[in-house]
């Protein structure tokens, strides 16, 4: 017995030792004289679902994939203008045509050179996929003029086209590779961006390697690794130890951690999620505007973000978030129990009345939404919250079952045209997102202008009126935009975070 | 003996036929429309339908149920909602992880867990019995996921000894990136094996043949290690069988904390994501593992105890045992 515990004991110990020697596996290996690091490794919550990026539209998804691959035209994170990507160059010729120059010379990641041909067959491919037809179903068709000049007319006038274009569903992809077996993308992708796929361990980690024939230039850090790190907190441990050198989407609790370690650096920044309680204007007493602008009174939005967010994010003052492109701030939503009462008495509900209030089983929606009710206790009136299942709550407030629902929206295009048509426009009602069944024809007119025109200045203008006049009509109640947020080494430049999730790293290096 | 693992194999079809049931109909009854979970919210009822009618979801339950019952005795579990790949070929792609894990575990859980149980047997109601006692009631009352926190915070974070998550991919990076893991489930199990081979043994540790043994001037150790031990293993046994049945079915909670890419964590992200083929495709893979452990636990006994040998000799002879 002795002897065995003794072999134990000195096993265990030979163990230790040998493990003692330090973790070697920290972050990416030096590349010598340049001083810098030749891999950069960055951790998320969720895997890749698809490689296929006319299938894999999840945040955590994209996150990867657009480093893979290229869109026709993009959209600078810091100017917010759409820029050339594969096509160097585009006109308008008319309110519904588009001609776009492909790059001569541009090459996928397995030598197959990139023509029109493969922008039309990705275009084409992309609108018939259920699952991202929406941001290129403006389209009416795609013809090839020659070997590098595409056609795109659309269905109807639509101003926002090439920000869809720019959006990473619309993703380029080889005809030939893609039309020989066409599920080869979701795991062995090819695409004509900065990098090139090397191999995927499922629920575990994606390498990606510099595609050096990139036509903008090859990436300044040669590999990317991406580690799937489901838990939050372990996101922000492996960050602390070394082990990645970037950690996506931390936890709440964990951002002072990480803004008060010298050695990392916090990033954070508004999202494009605006979280919204609309109210069913078919339904009385949400018909009468003085009750819906009393209920927007009743919040305090402040509070809501500092207690229940935990600091993060900022009050909502409009549907949209403030990256978007056509967002105005119409003013904050002033927090004013006393005039509240006042607007319920003007409109004949001196005290109050009872109404639901409906949410999805999200823990952190049904705390925001049992603040609320006690916000709007305050000023008389009795909100019970009712917890549905997301279909449910999808499907019976599509029906307009509803008095009052709580919804997030991303505006996933970045511009103003893909929230305010789904959520306002009067033939969006219901399943397209128009929940609060707003009809009004002064809305459609001016949603219309932004949606059709071609120029800027218009749209803007038409955008600033329709923040004014949706603050009056307070269909929708505002309450917050989230943030997004990641942590760095502090050894990581050039980072810049992306209001929706996918952060390039082309541009990024890590010092040794 | 061959008769009886032949036997026992067969009873695992109607094990196996009650778990896809049950699992299959409560999963149908969960609330959510699958065609919605694979295209995303924003997509058309057109194509929301279309979907729907390929899944053949508008097809009665019990018909879906056999067509998917067709499909596995094929050896086809489906395709996952998720990402569109074999649900069987995920499975079998993420089981050599967790069985890696799954074995480190339970070998800690013996290292531990043995030497410990029989300590304190042999000196029960001394310093060391009541010691170990409470710090195995510790370890089985601590969350996994909290240990493996405070674990990685300490040998990770704080000493930088051992990688804080991950598994790695040559051989001495996959050791280090298995030890805090592997502490982290054998803790737990090794404090059931404390308890059990305490208690077991303390059932033999009074019997006579003991007193002949200690009589005959046998040394303590082999007394110890021939007589009582021997004798004590079959409860023993047992729990270590089904604890490591269990490990092999993918230990969902240490997998995420230390995101280990094994089959808790594919069941984890599926059902969070209401992926119903993987999760049944995992749940009935657990259950043909457990089943299979248990028929290895059952044989073990009859090595390590000769009267049970001679009773699966008769069982598997028997006409009347065959029928059944």
């Amino acid at each position: 017995m002795k002897r065995t515990l003794s072999v134990l004991l000195l096993l265990i110990a030979s163990c230790t030792l040998a493990f003692a020697g330090g973790s070697s596996e920290k972050t990416g290996a030096a590349s010598g004289a340049t001083g810098y690091k030749d891999t950069i490794i960055f951790g998320q919550g969720a895997d890749v679902t698809s490689f296929d990026p006319h299938i894999g539209k999840e945040t955590p998804a994209v996150a990867v994939t657009n480093h893979i691959y290229d869109t026709l035209v993009d959209v600078d994170p810091v100017t917010g203008e759409v820029v050339p990507q594969i096509a160097e160059s585009w006109e308008q010729l008319s309110d519904t045509e588009y001609r776009f120059h492909i790059r001569k010379g541009l090459k996928f990641h397995n030598g197959e050179a990139l023509t029109a041909d493969d922008v039309k067959f990705s275009l084409d491919r992309a609108i018939a996929s259920a699952a991202v037809s929406y941001i290129v179903d403006f389209i009416d068709n795609i013809t090839m003029e020659d070997e590098y000049t595409v056609l795109v007319t659309t269905k109807a006038p639509y101003a926002p086209a090439l920000r869809n274009l720019a959006v990473p569903f619309a993703a380029i992809v080889p005809k030939d590779y893609v039309s020989a077996n066409p599920d080869i993308l979701k795991t062995a992708p090819v695409g004509s961006g900065p990098y090139k796929f090397v191999s995927w361990a499922q629920n575990d980690n994606c390498k990606l390697t510099a595609f050096d024939e990139y036509y903008a230039g090859a990436p300044k850090t040669k590999n990317i690794v991406m580690k799937t790190i489901p838990e939050a907190s372990q996101r922000t441990i492996a960050l602390e130890t070394g082990e990645i050198d970037l950690a996506y989407d931390l936890l709440v609790s964990d951002l002072k951690r990480v803004k008060n370690n010298s050695k990392l650096t916090l990033f954070e920044a508004p999202s494009l999620t605006c979280f919204y309680i609309s109210m069913n204007m078919k339904k009385a007493p949400f018909d009468n505007k003085l009750v819906r602008q009393a209920i927007n009174y009743a919040i305090d939005r402040q509070l809501l973000v500092d207690t229940v967010n935990s600091g993060t994010g900022a009050p909502a003052d409009a549907i949209i978030a403030p990256a978007v492109f056509g967002y105005y701030s119409p003013g904050a939503i002033e927090y004013n129990p006393q005039k509240a009462k006042e607007l319920l008495g003007q409109a004949g509900y001196p005290n109050g009345f009872s109404c639901t209030l409906w949410v999805n089983n999200n823990q952190s929606r049904v705390e925001m939404c049992q603040a609320i009710q006690e916000m709007l206790r305050e000023v008389g009136i009795t909100c019970k919250v009712e917890v549905m299942e997301f279909g449910t709550f999808i499907s019976r407030t599509t029906a307009g079952e509803h008095d009052m629902g709580y919804f997030g929206w991303v505006t996933s295009t970045k511009d103003a045209d893909y929230t305010y048509y789904s959520l306002e426009h009067s033939s969006q009602q219901g399943a397209a997102g128009n929940r609060t069944f707003l009809a009004d024809p002064q809305v459609d007119e001016l949603v219309e202008i932004g949606r059709t025109n071609a120029d800027s200045a218009v749209r803007l203008k038409a955008y600033k009126d329709l923040a004014i006049l949706l603050k009056d009509i307070a269909n929708n109640a505002p309450i917050l935009y989230t943030a997004i947020t990641a942590g760095a080494s502090s050894k990581v430049e050039n980072f810049t975070l992306d209001p929706i999730g996918y952060h390039k790293l082309e541009g990024v290096q890590v010092r040794n | 003996m061959w008769k009886y693992i032949l036997k026992r194999l067969l009873m695992m079809i109607p094990v196996l036929l009650g778990v896809t049931f049950i699992v299959f109909f409560i999963l149908a009854m969960t609330p959510g429309d699958p065609a919605a979970i694979i295209l995303g919210d924003q997509a058309s009822a057109e194509a929301l339908e279309l979907k729907r009618i390929e899944l053949g979801l508008n097809d009665p339950l019990l018909i879906r149920y056999f067509n998917y019952l067709l499909n596995m005795i094929r050896g086809d579990l489906g395709t996952s909602y998720k990402n569109q790949i074999s649900v069987a070929a995920q499975v079998i792609d993420k089981f050599p992880n967790t069985a890696i894990l799954a074995v480190a575990g339970i070998l800690v859980a013996l290292l531990i867990g043995i030497p410990i149980g029989i300590l304190s047997a042999k000196k029960q109601y001394t310093a060391l019995d009541n010691t170990s006692m409470v710090l195995s009631l510790v370890g089985v009352s601590m969350p996994n996921f909290w240990l493996g926190l405070l674990l990685s915070l300490l040998f990770a974070l704080k000493l930088g000894w051992l990688p804080s998550q991950g598994m790695g991919e040559e051989f001495i990076p996959l050791l280090k990136s298995l030890v805090l893991p592997a502490i982290t489930l054998g803790t737990g199990a090794a404090a059931t094996v404390v308890r059990m081979t305490r208690s077991s043994l303390l059932e033999v540790i009074r019997q006579d043949y003991i007193s002949t043994a200690r009589a005959k001037g046998l040394p303590e150790k082999i007394v110890t290690k021939k007589h009582m031990l021997k004798n004590a293993l079959i409860p023993i046994v047992t729990a270590v069988g089904l604890q490591f049945g269990q490990l092999l079915g993918g230990a969902m909670l240490t997998e995420t904390v230390f995101s280990w890419p094994g089959l808790g964590r594919l069941m984890v992200d599926s059902i969070a994501s209401k992926d119903i083929p993987m999760v049944l495709g995992a749940v009935i893979f657990m259950a043909v593992m457990f089943s299979f452990v248990n028929l290895v636990v059952d044989i073990v006994y009859a090595f390590i105890d000769p009267r049970i040998k001679s009773q699966y000799r008769k069982a598997g002879f028997t006409k009347k045992e065959v029928r059944a």
